[in-house]
């Protein structure tokens, strides 16, 4: 059973506190989810409110066919995806510098630090490599090895088979390996 | 089973050998008893899903309740900055503009081009006809307002009120 139904059904009816404690509830793994898929921390509290305020806007059509987590996911990616295309354009646009010129993240991931500030590191080296990665594999790979989704509600999420989820996986640990080399070696 | 029947499933079982369907996963534990190459990328999956697992959770700033509030608030049906990139929403909006610009353009390009004769073969020049039938909010003094309204209303002012030269 959906442990958001109830909470959800409220906010559907317009209880801003009910939809406030689903923020509560999921702002996390979507704050969390934003800054894997961007590898960037400026846009992701931006990201996260639009998604929320989109979920809102849409609560009233929310049929409740799949769990809330499902649905509030599909939205976010489709906003975290809309964001890329922006980036990229502006990018096109306006910079002819490539999109990764901050240096080689696993490199940079190699020195030592504080414990915090090696894990930071770390996870900014991750986010980078993951960038690399085509968006499909990218998308399947961060909700099961990141936020932990289990591979059918990531079948339910992206609209593919539970086979294709398997091989976007598969494919994307593969292609990533040699780019989190040097983490694994000194980690 | 054969290493490209096996691969598909090395993912799901590197995760929790259990989701593999049973036929399945008895098949493709006997294919790693014997096969090296198979049990390396088994590893391979695993270690990469170890790292990403122990990757640093990101947390919210504080307050990101109150700030989606906020916003809810202050942008009751706008979509925020995101919606510049909505093209489709712009392109619907712009549709029925352009389709009036069309029937305008239609109607006005005969004056253009046979000013002063009774028949002629030569068109006007782009800069002739597009000044010509641009309605009055398009034209280049026009109004913001004027813009803004043709936009929202779809309709755009009579061939009547743009200034043909």
């Amino acid at each position: 059973m959906d442990a958001d139904r109830d909470l959800v059904k409220a906010a559907a009816a317009g209880d801003r506190t009910a939809f406030d404690e689903l923020v509560r509830r999921h702002q996390g793994q979507i704050v969390n989810l934003a800054r894997a898929m961007t590898a960037s921390d400026a846009d992701v509290d931006d990201i996260a409110q639009e998604v929320f305020v989109r979920v809102w806007r849409g609560l009233a059509q929310f049929r409740g066919e799949s769990a809330f987590r499902t649905w509030l996911y599909g939205i976010a990616l489709n906003v975290i995806r809309t964001h890329r295309g922006r980036r990229s354009k502006l990018r096109r646009l306006f910079w002819s510098a490539p999109a990764d010129s901050e240096g080689d993240p696993v490199e940079e991931a190699r020195d030592e630090g504080t414990g915090i500030e090696q894990k930071l590191m770390l996870r900014d080296a991750i986010d980078r490599a993951l960038r690399m990665l085509p968006a499909e594999l990218r998308d399947a790979l961060v909700l099961r090895d990141v936020q932990g989704l289990e591979y059918r509600e990531i079948s339910e999420t992206l609209g593919v088979p539970l086979g294709t989820v398997e091989s976007r996986i598969f494919r994307a640990r593969q292609r990533l390996r040699p780019l989190l080399a040097h983490l694994r070696s000194s980690h | 089973m054969t290493c490209n029947d096996a691969q598909p499933l090395i993912a799901r079982y590197a995760d929790d050998e259990t989701a593999v369907p049973p036929a399945d996963r008895d098949a493709l534990t006997t294919h790693l008893a014997e096969c090296a190459s198979c049990r390396a990328v088994l590893d391979e999956q695993r270690d990469v899903a170890v790292l990403l697992r122990g990757r640093l959770e990101t947390v919210p700033q504080p307050g990101l309740v109150a700030r989606v509030s906020a916003r809810i608030d202050r942008e009751p049906e706008d979509d925020g900055w995101l919606g510049l990139a909505n093209w489709r929403a712009w392109t619907v909006g712009l549709a029925p503009v352009a389709a009036a610009l069309l029937v305008a353009a239609y109607i006005d390009i005969g004056s253009v081009s046979s000013a002063g004769t009774a028949e002629t073969t030569v068109p006007a020049t782009l800069e002739e006809w597009t000044t010509a039938t641009a309605p009055a909010a398009l034209q280049a003094d026009a109004s913001g307002d004027a813009l803004i309204e043709a936009v929202l209303t779809g309709v755009a002012p009579s061939s009547g009120d743009s200034d043909v030269r």
